[in-house]
């Protein structure tokens, strides 16, 4: 067949035919038009879906090899994202089904799946919305941003009111807010004794833009919140909550509590006056019944005081004779006080309740966070606090599973004794569980021993399993609920929902610096996607090479900020990584020269390796760029493979030999890559077929058959049972905290189901990401297997055990292979 | 001027004013001399965010050094730096256990 004339014109169309296409796709599946009620169903769908994903990575490289203008990711992005996200959750059902085995689907669960992955879709669509808007937020000063905006908002209809209308509502609702910032700056500088007159002619003008603002913007938002219509919000509140404290404006200055006293007072001057005078302040201590209106005006703890008072008043009322009495708990001691108070004295308690309990969470706030006015990094650090708590959970659950594993052995052990022996008398028989077993009559009592310790941690898993949703495994899921809890988990995992997170996060740490705004609107941009910032024509070589350096300063004050919370940092390092290597190939049209004007010897403090880590850094950037430069691979995953997204920050940590280690590794693999192609130029010039390094270094890997060299070690793949060596160390990693945590049962096999890199990298068997089982090979084919470790988890509980280093484990066969 | 070696600290001039470089590394390459400069700080901290890829050159007869701007030496040289930074790093680790290092 002759190959058609393509040519700009053609492939233009192309890309609109299919742009409609995944459209008109989309309003099928979210219309209901396409109905999927059977397997036969779901397949169908599966493999059009498929045809259009081809479709479009055939359309996608065409444009990379014949060097079109049109910029394929930039102009798909939302179709894109939409088809990628699609397919995604296609395959992670497909997956499921082919684990699941044909028999166990049925029509009803494929209906349930299908519901779920429009949910999650829909879900998508908000999430993206939530993402738009923020960035419009911040960068309004853009028209173009602002034409893109409508349109994007026009075509999404997802149960917001997002036409075009409204969209200006927005815009005038940014004005607002303006207005209402500036102002609130001026009355927090007004002293309202000595400048009454200013305080007087502001103040009803602040008290009105704030109404415009309860009564216009905030309903929106919540409108907002509650198309978020996917079971658990708690993943949306910091981006939710971040762009409505933006809009809120409650937290724009440290005044405000104290201003909206003032307001209040405002609307009832006769009362404030009243309130401040002495004898009022003198009566409030002889309260026995709470003046609500004057606990208006008290902080958190005044005003727990002040019920504290009240409560303290009745009970120190004076009985009557034979007036009725009742009892009450304060404190842990009992108090009896006049039968007319009772309604009232259980009433304050119950406020009384309320407020020690947000009086508490405040406190917990406060003490987890050095800086506690940003509520920002308060929302940071409670997050990091639950974190912990979980880690704790978690890791008495990966304890108690160990001790079950140690006693379910035990048992085994004590029950192949039984079965083996052959003078029945002496043995004793029963059914557990359904199975007939016997025991010895002298190991009889230990066995039972072991059963009943087995039962009461069995409750206990089961209790925390409840408690925090812990499947372990798909096919646990039973439920209608417990499956969305699980796809919903899967969803958060993955790695963009988590930045996004933390993008609006960083935004809005950024938005609390004490910056010009048109440098925030700048930052915000660049943060939000560097890439595009690099080639925008809006700004000049200059602004955008000082954008990316100020930008990298603040991203280091930020971290320096959130060092507790290891994923905010890990996003922050992932974004300095970014600008370094962008910045370093920021190309410079204008021939800039400058003339040496000193030169003198550096002081005697030992920073030569600083220098040359520093620069390796950039360079590494770079060279990861580069890579990046054939357009074969995406950012996400070179970073994921390689870097882990973790430069630790050189300052601080320079002397861990980890930096040296990770950046070693890293060009390590691009000299390698190399070495194997001479040929390969670091260039942006798009060659035709140039692999990517990943896949390169992956096949030089799988070339070498250094595997008989080391001693003991045997072939290990993903999923292979295997069991360790006497003496083996596990290791339980929690993020980069790393602990020595126990000796694993050596007569207990475990399931291979990741590989953790020497430079921290780890690649999990359910990645979708790359070939898990040529990455493990991989791992095998280095010279040190110490310096390899294996992620190895129970394969009868499905409890996760830890590391181990592949020097430490004898595999026994690939029986859990294609599970 | 003094000859420039590794770690001097260069003050150069340029529209900003006045700012402050160390040489993380040089090579000679294409008869042309290459710095890698990193901007450091008064107490000669480094400001890691601001680093580039520099040839020496003479200006007005005065030193002076430019950005070098064309992508495909640019390249040809950060490959360059690259292998050299890779060595110092070998070495410094090297140093290191042996515990050579002063």
């Amino acid at each position: 067949m002759e190959p058609r004339q393509y040519n700009e014109k053609v492939y233009n169309k192309d890309v609109a035919l299919l742009r409609n296409k995944i459209r008109a796709l989309e309003e099928d599946i979210l219309n209901g038009k396409m109905q999927v009620e059977t397997l036969a169903d779901f397949n169908r769908v599966l493999e059009e879906v498929i045809a259009i994903e081809s479709e479009f990575s055939l359309i996608y490289e065409e444009s990379l090899h014949q060097n079109y203008t049109l910029d394929l990711n930039t102009y798909f992005s939302y179709e894109s994202r939409f088809l990628h996200e699609f397919v995604y959750f296609l395959k992670i059902f497909d997956n499921y089904h082919k684990a699941a085995g044909e028999l166990l689907i049925d029509d009803a669960t494929i209906k349930q799946e299908w519901k779920d992955i429009i949910t999650i879709i829909r879900f998508n669509k908000t999430e993206m919305l939530l993402e738009k808007w923020g960035v419009f937020l911040y960068d309004k000063d853009c028209e173009n941003e602002k034409e893109y905006l409508a349109s994007f908002m026009k075509d999404l209809q997802v149960g917001l009111d997002v036409s075009e209308d409204n969209f200006q509502n927005k815009w005038q609702d940014m004005v607002l807010i303006e207005a209402f910032k500036k102002l609130d700056d001026e009355i927090s500088k007004i002293d309202k004794v000595r400048n009454g007159d200013e305080y007087d002619r502001l103040v009803p003008l602040y008290n009105e833009l704030n109404k415009e603002i309860d009564s216009k913007l905030l309903p929106r938002l919540k409108i907002i919140i509650s198309n978020t219509n996917f079971g658990n919000k708690e993943r949306y509140k910091g981006n939710i909550g971040a762009i409505c404290q933006q809009i809120s404006q409650k937290n724009c200055s440290a005044t405000m509590e104290s201003v909206n006293r003032i307001l209040d007072a405002e609307e009832n001057p006769a009362y404030y006056q009243r309130m401040r005078s002495k004898e009022f302040q003198e009566q409030r201590k002889k309260d026995v019944i709470l003046d609500r209106n004057f606990m208006k005006q008290l902080t958190l703890s005044s005003q727990i005081k002040y019920i504290r008072l009240v409560l303290q008043n009745i009970i120190s009322i004076e009985l009557e004779d034979e007036e009725e009495v009742a009892h009450v708990f304060i404190d842990g001691k009992e108090y009896s006080y006049p039968k007319r108070y009772q309604y009232r004295v259980e009433n304050y308690l119950v406020d009384l309740k309320q407020l020690e309990r947000r009086q508490e969470k405040a406190t917990i706030l406060e003490e987890s966070n050095s800086v506690s006015e940003e509520k920002a990094t308060i929302l940071e650090k409670s997050n990091s606090i639950l974190e912990e708590k979980d880690q704790i959970i978690a890791e008495r659950y990966a304890e108690l599973q160990l001790e079950m594993d140690k006693i379910i052995a035990s048992m085994r052990f004590l029950e192949e004794k039984g079965n083996s022996y052959l003078n029945k008398d002496k043995v004793v028989s029963g059914i557990v569980n359904g199975e007939k077993i016997s025991v010895l009559k002298k190991d009889y009592e230990e066995y039972q021993t072991l059963f009943q310790k087995a039962k009461s941690i069995k409750a206990t898993l089961i209790e925390i399993e409840t408690k925090n949703h812990y499947y372990e495994d798909e096919k646990d899921l039973g439920s209608e609920k417990k499956q969305i809890e699980f796809w919903h988990r899967r969803k958060c995992e993955i790695q963009k929902g988590k930045k996004s997170a933390f993008l609006a996060n960083a935004i809005l740490l950024i938005n609390r610096l004490n910056i010009p705004k048109k440098f925030q609107a700048l930052y915000t941009t660049i943060l939000y996607d560097t890439e595009s910032f690099i080639s925008s024509k809006k700004y000049t070589n200059s602004t955008k090479r000082k954008g990316l350096n100020n930008l990298c300063s603040l991203l280091n004050r930020l971290q320096d900020k959130n060092y507790r919370n290891e994923k905010f940092v890990e996003f922050v390092e992932n974004s300095k990584l970014k600008m370094l290597s962008s910045l370093a190939m920021m190309p410079v049209k204008e021939t800039e020269t400058f003339v040496i004007r000193k030169v003198k010897k550096s002081s005697s403090k030992p920073w030569k390796k600083v220098v040359v880590v520093s620069a390796l850094s950039s360079l590494i950037g770079l060279g990861a760029l580069f890579a990046l430069s054939n357009k074969k691979m995406d950012v996400k995953n070179f970073f994921v493979a390689n870097q882990h997204s973790t430069l630790p920050s050189l300052e601080t940590r320079i002397e861990e030999n980890v930096v040296a280690s990770k950046m070693e590794m890293l060009a390590d693999k691009i000299i390698q890559y190399q070495k194997e192609h001479p040929d390969w130029e670091m260039t942006f010039e798009k060659e035709q077929n140039t692999p990517s390094i990943m896949s390169s270094v992956r096949t030089t890997v799988e070339q070498q058959e250094t595997l008989d060299k080391v001693e003991g070690a045997e072939k290990v793949n993903m999923y292979d049972l295997v069991y360790l060596k006497p003496d083996s160390r596990v290791f339980a990693t929690r993020g980069a905290m790393e602990s020595e945590a126990c000796s694993a049962d050596i007569t207990v096999p475990y399931q291979v189901t990741g590989v953790q890199y020497q430079n921290g990298a780890w690649i999990s068997a359910e990645s979708k990401e790359y070939d898990a089982s040529s990455m493990c090979r991989a791992c095998n084919a280095q010279e040190n297997y110490s310096q390899v470790r294996v992620r190895l988890v129970n394969p009868t509980t499905g409890a996760y055990i830890g590391f181990v280093g592949l020097d430490s484990i004898v595999a026994q066969n690939e029986l859990g292979k294609g599970r | 001027m003094n000859p420039i070696e590794l770690y001097d600290i260069l003050t150069i001039g340029g529209k900003d004013g006045d700012k402050e470089y160390t040489v993380a590394n040089m090579i000679e390459h294409n008869h042309a001399t290459y710095l890698y400069l990193i901007e450091v700080d008064a107490d000669e901290n480094l400001i890691e965010s601001n680093q580039m890829i520099v040839r020496r050159v003479l200006k007005d007869g005065e030193e002076a050094v430019e950005v070098v701007t064309d992508e495909k030496e640019k390249q040809e040289v950060a490959r360059l730096f690259f292998r050299l930074f890779k060595d110092q790093m070998d070495e410094m680790n090297k140093e290191e256990t042996t515990g050579t290092e002063n």
